[in-house]
C-alpha cells in the first residue's frame, strides 16, 4: 500500500493511490463482515445500540491504526488529497451497519453492500443509512434478548 | 428459583421435547445424563438462552439475562489467534468486568496461540475466561471431557464450591463423576425427564443399564 501510493506520488499518477486505498479497503472489509459468535453477542454487557456504537468504535480506531502509514504518506505529499479517507471511512462504517442488521443472513448482507457501494455515487444510499442503523440496534436486541424467542 | 417449561423443542420436523418441565428449586450442583442424541446439550442450551423454543425459562419468575447464566458448551469457541490472557482480556471487557479474580482456575501457558492448544487446554483456556466473574446459573456441558485428572479433580472441587450457593448443571456421561458431585440427577429419556436424588442412584444405576 504504502508503495503504491509513494511510487504514485513519485510518477504522478495519483491511480495508483486509490489502488492502494482499493486493497487496504478490501482487506479491512474482509475483517469488518467477520462475524463473531453469536453467544459472544448474547454476553456482552453492552446491550442493543451500545454494543453497535463500541463496535463501530473499535472498529474505526483499528482501520485508522491500519491506514495510519498511509494517511501520513498522503498528508507528506497533497494534504488536500486526505479527504479520500472520509467516503473510505464511511463506507467501513456503514458495513458494519449491514453486518448487524443482516446479521443471519450473509448472502442478504453481500448483496446489500454491493447495491449500496454500486448506487453510492448517486448519493440516494445515503438516505437508507438511519435505516440501517435502526435495523441493527432491533436485530442487536433480539440478539441479546433473554425472553424465549418463539420457534419457527 | 429456575423454571423451565418446553411446550415444544423440535429442530425441523424432529421433535426433541414436547411438555417438560425442569423445577430447580434450591442451590446445589444437578447432573444431567442420557444416551447419545436424547438432548443433553439441546437441554442445556434452552435453559441458557442458546436456541430457541416454545415456553419459557424464568429465575425468581423473572427473565434471567443471558450474561447471568455462565454457560460452557462441549466444545467451547475460542479466538485461535489470540493467546489465553488476550482471550480473557476480550472476556473482560464484553462483560465489563470491572474486578478481575487474580487467580485463574487453571493453569494455561500464556505466551502460545490458542491454535496451539490442545482439545483439553482450550477448554481450560475458555474456563479461565468465564469464570472471572460470579453468574447466577452455570451450566457445564460434557464439561470433564478433554481434561486430565488433574483438571478434573480441579474443577469437581470448584463445582462442589459453587453449588453451595448457585444453581450448577453438569451433563456428562462419566457417571461416577456425577454421582461424587451431584446433589441430585437427571435422567433423559423418549423426551422425559427424571429426577433421581442422592439415595436413589442405585436405581437410576440400574435404569442405565436397561
Amino acid at each position: 500500500m504504502l508503495y503504491l501510493c509513494f511510487k504514485g506520488y513519485e510518477v504522478g499518477n495519483i491511480g495508483l493511490l486509490y489502488l492502494a486505498l482499493l486493497l487496504g479497503g478490501i482487506t479491512v472489509l474482509s475483517i469488518l463482515f467477520y462475524k463473531e459468535q453469536k453467544s459472544f453477542v448474547g454476553w456482552s454487557a453492552f446491550k442493543g445500540e451500545a454494543f453497535l456504537l463500541e463496535v463501530m468504535k473499535i472498529n474505526l480506531l483499528n482501520s485508522t491504526i491500519f491506514f495510519g502509514p498511509l494517511i501520513l504518506l498522503v498528508m507528506y505529499f497533497d494534504v488536500r488529497q486526505l479527504w479520500v479517507f472520509v467516503p473510505l471511512f464511511f463506507v467501513f462504517m456503514v458495513a458494519v451497519l449491514i453486518k448487524y442488521a443482516y446479521y443471519e443472513n450473509s448472502f442478504q448482507q453481500g448483496v446489500i453492500f454491493v447495491l449500496f457501494l454500486i448506487f453510492l455515487p448517486y448519493a440516494f444510499p445515503l438516505l437508507v443509512v438511519p435505516y440501517f442503523y435502526r435495523k441493527s440496534v432491533h436485530t442487536l436486541q433480539q440478539l441479546q434478548s433473554s425472553d424465549v424467542t418463539p420457534q419457527n | 428459583m429456575l423454571h423451565l417449561k418446553i411446550d415444544e423443542k423440535s429442530y425441523g420436523r424432529k421433535s426433541i421435547f414436547s411438555q417438560l418441565t425442569l423445577d430447580l428449586q434450591v442451590p446445589g450442583v444437578y447432573g444431567l445424563v442420557g444416551k447419545n442424541g436424547v438432548g443433553k446439550t439441546t437441554l442445556l442450551e434452552c435453559i441458557a438462552g442458546q436456541t430457541s423454543f416454545k415456553g419459557g425459562m424464568h429465575w425468581n419468575q423473572q427473565i434471567l439475562d443471558k450474561s447471568e447464566v455462565a454457560w460452557c458448551p462441549t466444545h467451547p469457541f475460542v479466538y485461535e489467534y489470540l493467546n489465553s490472557t488476550e482471550f480473557s482480556r476480550f472476556f473482560a471487557q464484553l462483560m465489563k468486568i470491572e474486578q478481575i479474580k487474580s487467580k485463574v482456575v487453571f493453569d494455561v501457558p500464556e505466551r502460545p496461540l490458542i491454535k496451539e492448544f490442545s482439545t483439553g487446554m482450550k477448554k481450560k483456556a475458555y474456563l479461565n475466561a468465564l469464570l472471572q466473574k460470579e453468574y447466577t446459573l452455570y451450566l457445564f456441558d460434557e464439561v470433564f471431557n478433554g481434561l486430565d485428572m488433574e483438571s478434573v479433580f480441579a474443577l469437581q472441587k470448584l463445582i462442589l464450591s459453587l453449588g453451595k450457593t448457585k444453581i450448577v448443571m453438569v451433563s456428562s456421561h462419566i457417571i461416577d463423576s456425577l454421582f461424587k458431585i451431584c446433589d441430585a440427577i437427571f435422567w433423559l429419556n423418549d423426551g422425559r425427564i427424571e429426577r433421581f436424588e442422592r439415595n436413589e442412584y442405585r436405581n437410576l444405576e440400574l435404569k442405565l443399564l436397561g
